[in-house]
């Protein structure tokens, strides 16, 4: 596959504001020119695909309880868990017509590349979206996509506290008659620093996935940075959109006899910023 | 007045996704319908109007499917993980 020439490159984060990550996530699916690679992390959160309905897939009071925020992202997909310990990939392909299956491919076999180089050697791809070290789970991918754009983002879990997970996450039952589920369920997923019995450092994996993505696309990286543009529209976006109760707890009202009080108000504390975030966006909005 | 009653159920695809729905009835009627799940669908904009449109119906039980599988066609979506066929069996299976 050829592309422009270039592949843009960044490291982008703000993983005390979980809110913000999202909104400058959706503005470079929306704005980016050239084909453009970003990575970054969040610091405690559930990030609910475009058509989950949050009383189904998060328990709110735990949530509440561990300090965990929830945010609703731009694509479909399940819900997961994001600390410090999972770095996210996140790539643009403006003038592309892929559609959500082949841009998963794409995606996924670099990204199985860039494991491989690091020494996971037994990573696969397992369509719909996922990506498996000996049946475990090691990252999942998201993905949507405009007349002229397509863009998938992935969680790769490094050293995230699988544990943690587990309380927050509502397990369908559907899910639990599978009989491979339920024989372990932490066991489910692996990280990258278990299956290679060392500390992988973010860049390590920013590196790994950067050159199998430029080498998979044929572009050549360039590193860069936010620019003011994009800052502003994200902080549009933030205040708009995805710092509000009303994106993030949709389809709420459709099953709110089905929790109780104390959950629908955990879930309204933990689906907007704090105070402390929201200064941390006044000061961005200094800068 | 009829009592309300919200009812739930999901399926999971093999080797896909899940779609989760509940319906809202009161009496004979079905209020809202609601379809939510970790499935893909593009265009996504057209899929949440069509989830506005259901979430706000007055039809009777037995014309609901009916009703939800000409909007879901008419749409022009693309599912990827469930098939519109998963979303109506889950909706029967709520509606018996």
């Amino acid at each position: 596959m050829s592309g422009s020439g270039i592949l843009r490159v960044l490291v982008a984060e703000w993983p005390e504001n979980q809110f913000f990550n999202l909104a400058f996530e959706e503005v470079l699916y929306l704005e980016s020119k050239l084909p453009t690679l970003r990575f970054w992390r969040n610091d405690k959160v559930v990030v609910i695909g475009r058509f989950q309905s949050p009383p189904l897939e998060i328990n709110s009071l735990e949530a509440r309880d561990l300090g965990i925020k929830l945010v609703r992202r731009f694509t479909g997909g399940g819900a997961v868990y994001h600390d410090l310990g999972n770095v996210n990939y996140a790539l643009t392909l403006p003038n592309h017509k892929l559609s959500i299956e082949e841009s998963f491919s794409v995606v996924a076999s670099a990204v199985v590349e860039a494991l491989g180089s690091l020494g996971v050697s037994k990573a696969y791809y397992r369509p719909l979206n996922d990506i498996e070290v000996d049946g475990l789970k090691i990252s999942g991918m998201a993905a949507c996509r405009t007349h002229d754009r397509v863009f998938v983002h992935g969680a790769m879990l490094v050293s995230s506290d699988i544990s943690i997970l587990w309380r927050v996450l509502k397990i369908s039952r559907e899910k639990l008659s599978d009989k491979k589920f339920t024989q372990s369920r932490v066991k489910r997923v692996t990280t990258v620093n278990e299956v290679l019995g060392r500390t992988v450092s973010p860049e390590e994996l920013y590196k790994a996935i950067s050159e199998a993505l430029s080498r998979r696309l044929g572009l050549e990286v360039e590193w860069g940075a936010p620019d003011n543009t994009e800052l502003r529209k994200a902080l549009n976006m933030y205040k708009g959109k995805y710092a509000t109760l009303e994106w993030n707890l949709k389809y709420v009202d459709e099953v709110r006899d089905l929790i109780s009080d104390e959950e629908y108000e955990a879930l309204k504390a933990i689906a907007r910023p704090s105070k402390h975030q929201e200064r941390f966006i006044e000061v961005l909005s200094l800068e | 007045m009829s009592d309300v009653l919200i009812l739930c159920d999901e399926k999971k695809r093999a080797g896909g996704k899940i779609v989760k729905a509940c319906v809202k009835i009161r009496g004979d009627l079905v209020e809202k319908v609601m379809i939510s799940g970790d499935f893909f669908v593009d265009p996504a904009e057209k899929f949440e109007e069509l989830l506005q449109e259901l979430s706000n119906m007055k039809l009777r039980k037995d014309a609901v499917v009916t009703a939800v599988a000409e909007l879901l066609r008419k749409k022009g979506l693309e599912f990827s993980g469930v098939t519109i066929e998963d979303i109506l069996e889950v909706l029967n299976k709520i509606l018996q």
